[in-house]
């Protein structure tokens, strides 16, 4: 508290108003701040919202969706049905879109923090593709949520986002997805589990240790990568001043020049990316994506930054041969496909088109247009596949709830729901087979709830 | 008439003497005097409230209408316009909240209840929807559609505290936090409250205060009573100074026909029990009776302006209780004051130091 014993300067004669403003003008949320901004190991939106959130004791959810989305909505102009809410996937909250934009500006009204650009990739949104530029999984480095120690420091970085990386650029190690491994009587059950990133979901673990995956580590091209989008990373607050596609098209023609002295065919042949791309690049008919770019700069043993700002310098990787291997082109021929359809509807269990049709590496979509008629048989054979499980599992269900009240009834125990909790190990909660199946039951006892 | 504090002190006579009758008594109403005893509480509550000491619990207690309540909303008001100007860059903090404690019939102190109307004070949202975390065993998790709990209420006013950058919780009306309720559970929570967020609680109330306040060592190390005494009508000084706020108070009369307030101060002092806040009330009510006289004054009005003699004997019963309650027990009445303090006085002046 400063110096304030000129505060109670009382005036002769004062006037007490009975509506007068009892709290300065503040703002809506609290003022957390974002941890590691201009470092690489800036913190992610997501970790940011997880960790706002818990701070006013709230879920993640109940604040995107009671205190932003309508906020959102305004700005977006959006029409959506009363319940309906946003979807908040890694997409909406760590991409480049306008949504993220949005989300990131309201959030900067709501708690006078406006550094909060630098938590998204929204700073590269005009220089890079934004085309699987951010992972859908959910990871994290090990060694970094255990340097905190408890849930409350821990974040998550936004590093850990970025889809073309798959390495701690501190620790050398692999990501690890998040998954939980405790067994499932461990398992928290629906609406028990507390967002926080230095915390499993599942089973509350503080730092992950229910987790089963151990440490591996990451080869140097991996690490390499990462030290690099990390160096990007602690760029993200002055980004606008330093990179353009200027800059980046600048940059990629002194590359080749230095790298291949000037020959793109060869420098895009040594990289396995099409020499239209790299034109396309340098003349500004398309965004390179982050991969690829970082493989053309690992190739060229050139900094990810220094090409983006138009003056590349060199980086050497140390072992840039090692690098893992690229997933096989899973594209079939029609004729293929055709067989493959074919003999998808003799297996059993059934699986779903879209399954099927991720395995071949092509759209669910496509196929229908495509077999129309092998799709249609397909889609239906795992529909009823699907309801004949579902019929059997509310079968089992009956006969559970059955067997409970039976239990209960040979107890003398009254027929409440907290008497069928306790006997069944499971908190029925609403819509749950099991308390489907009961109602009926319950209706024909004189019940006390 | 929603007017504010710098509006209404520059109304001129002319647009006072205008208003409605409704609005003159709204105006009236709505003044405030200096006075000496509100200038001395004044500057001690400021020495306590400084950061820079181990005082966490601060009681103003005194006697009903003497003024305390007045007090800590001009002081409050005065901190907010001092916090504006100066931290303009932290929108997010919000240093003092002040709060009534609430007395909705429960039996006991309903800390739930209390906790909310704090946080609604700071502005909090969705407190309808606070749950605690609970930590057991290295896992942390919440209990489902368990909001709104005595645990999760504290959990999150903490939370807010800690993030607001509160630093002062005035608490009106305290003397509710002690009815039907064990004091000494009630200064607990309210010491730890102090000790785990860091900031003054500042409680008003009347006499009863004390017996809270001091229950037992712990709570008295960390706290400190300020006694908001009133003007005694055996001390000439008092009667001097209690003479001046009629004076004042007499300039302001919204009427053409000014009643001689001046005259009788000795015998407003005994009608009000020496307390501004009592004297108020009564030339509110000699107001209310020459407006819907038509604006004609009768001296007859101070019959009815006046409290009855019983409900006076009472208020005075609960005073003289309560003043003979506090004697040694309020900040300034130490070991070194009164006949002592002269001694050392003049030991430290001469630089003596006896081993």
């Amino acid at each position: 508290m400063s110096e304030f014993s000129s505060v109670l300067d009382i005036p002769d004669v004062f006037f007490e108003v009975a509506n007068e403003n009892r709290r300065p003008a503040t703002t809506l949320l609290y003022s957390l701040e974002p941890k590691g901004i201009g470092t690489g190991q800036c913190e992610s939106m997501k970790s940011y919202i997880y960790r706002l959130a818990d701070s006013h004791r709230i879920s993640p959810a109940q604040l995107l969706n009671e205190i932003l989305w309508d906020r959102i909505k305004k700005r977006l102009h959006l029409k959506y049905p009363k319940n309906r809410r946003g979807i908040w996937n890694n997409s909406w909250l760590l991409s480049t879109g306008t949504r993220t934009d949005n989300l990131v500006e309201v959030l900067a009204n709501t708690t006078g923090i406006s550094a909060l650009t630098a938590c998204t990739m929204q700073p590269i949104k005009n220089i890079l593709n934004t085309r699987a530029l951010v992972s859908m999984a959910d990871r994290y480095c090990p060694e970094c949520i255990n340097q905190h120690g408890n849930a409350y420091d821990a974040y998550g970085r936004l590093l850990w986002s970025v889809g073309a990386i798959n390495a701690c650029p501190i620790h050398g190690i692999r990501l690890v997805q998040q998954t939980c491994g405790a067994e499932s009587g461990k398992r928290l059950k629906l609406f028990r589990g507390k967002w926080l990133p230095g915390a499993c979901m599942s089973c509350g673990s503080i730092a992950f240790q229910c987790s089963a995956q151990g440490r591996q580590n990451a080869t140097e091209v991996e690490i390499w990568n990462a030290t690099q989008v990390a160096d990007l990373i602690s760029y993200f607050p002055g980004t606008p001043q330093l990179f353009s596609r200027e800059s980046l098209a600048s940059g990629l023609s002194e590359l080749i020049a230095k790298y291949r002295k000037g020959k793109l065919c060869v420098a895009a042949r040594s990289t396995e990316i099409h020499k239209s791309a790299v034109w396309g690049w340098i003349y500004g008919h398309y965004l390179p994506s982050l991969d690829k770019l970082l493989d053309l700069c690992l190739a060229a043993q050139m900094s990810l930054v220094s090409v983006l700002t138009g003056a590349p310098v060199s980086c050497p990787c140390p072992n840039p041969d090692e690098k893992p291997p690229r997933p096989a082109n899973r594209k079939l021929p029609k004729s293929e496909r055709e067989a493959k359809l074919k003999k998808e509807i003799l297996t059993f269990p059934p699986r779903s088109l879209a399954s099927v049709a991720a395995e071949m590496g092509i759209s669910r979509k496509c196929l229908q247009i495509q077999f129309p008629d092998l799709a249609t048989k397909i889609t239906e054979r795992f529909r009823q596949f699907q309801r004949s499980q579902s019929a059997q599992k509310q079968q089992r269900a009956r006969a559970l709830a059955d067997k409970l009240v039976n239990e209960l009834r040979a107890k003398k125990r009254p027929l409440t729901l907290r008497n069928l909790r306790e006997a069944s190990g499971d908190l029925l909660l609403p819509h749950s087979r099991l308390r489907e199946a009961l109602k009926p039951l319950l209706c024909r006892e004189s019940l006390v709830i | 008439m929603n007017l504010s504090d710098a509006e209404l002190r520059a109304l001129s006579r002319t647009e006072v003497l205008a208003l409605s009758a409704e609005q003159k008594m709204q105006y009236f109403h709505a003044i405030q005097v200096r006075h000496k005893k509100l200038e001395i509480i004044g500057q001690d509550l400021i020495r306590l409230l400084s950061p820079y000491n181990e005082t966490n619990i601060i009681a103003i207690i005194g006697a009903t209408g003497v003024g305390k309540t007045t007090l800590s909303k001009h002081l409050l008001r005065s901190l907010i316009e001092k916090h504006c100007s100066l931290q303009a860059a932290d929108t997010s903090s919000v240093p003092f909240i002040f709060t009534a404690a609430p007395a909705n019939g429960d039996k006991s102190v309903s800390w739930a209840t209390f906790y909310e109307k704090v946080m609604r004070e700071a502005g909090e949202i969705l407190i309808e929807k606070k749950h605690a975390n609970i930590i057991e065993d290295g896992h942390i998790s919440i209990r489902p559609k368990r909001y709104r709990t005595l645990a999760a209420m504290r959990d999150a006013l903490e939370s807010m505290l800690k993030y607001r950058k509160v630093q002062v919780l005035v608490v009106d009306e305290a003397v509710h936090l002690l009815r039907f309720g064990n004091y000494a559970a009630v200064m607990d929570t309210l010491k730890s409250l102090a000790d785990s967020t860091g900031i003054k609680i500042l409680l008003i109330g009347s006499y009863d205060l004390f017996d809270l306040v001091t229950d037992y060592g712990q709570v008295a190390r960390r706290a400190e009573i300020l006694h908001f005494g009133r003007y005694a009508a055996d001390v000439p000084a008092d009667v001097q100074e209690f003479g001046k706020i009629v004076t004042k108070l007499e300039q302001y009369w919204p009427c053409e026909e000014i009643p001689a307030f001046s005259a009788i101060a000795k015998e407003l002092l005994e009608a009000s029990l020496g307390c501004a806040g009592l004297l108020k009330t009564l030339e509110l009510q000699a107001l209310l009776l020459q407006l819907k006289n038509e604006g004609k004054w009768d001296p007859k009005f101070m019959a009815k302006a006046a409290k009855s003699c019983k409900l006076l004997d009472r208020i005075r019963l609960e005073i003289t209780t309560g003043e003979e309650k506090l004697l040694g027990a309020t900040y300034g009445e130490t070991l070194f004051s009164g006949v002592v303090l002269g001694g050392i006085i003049k030991k430290m002046s001469q630089g003596v130091c006896h081993v």
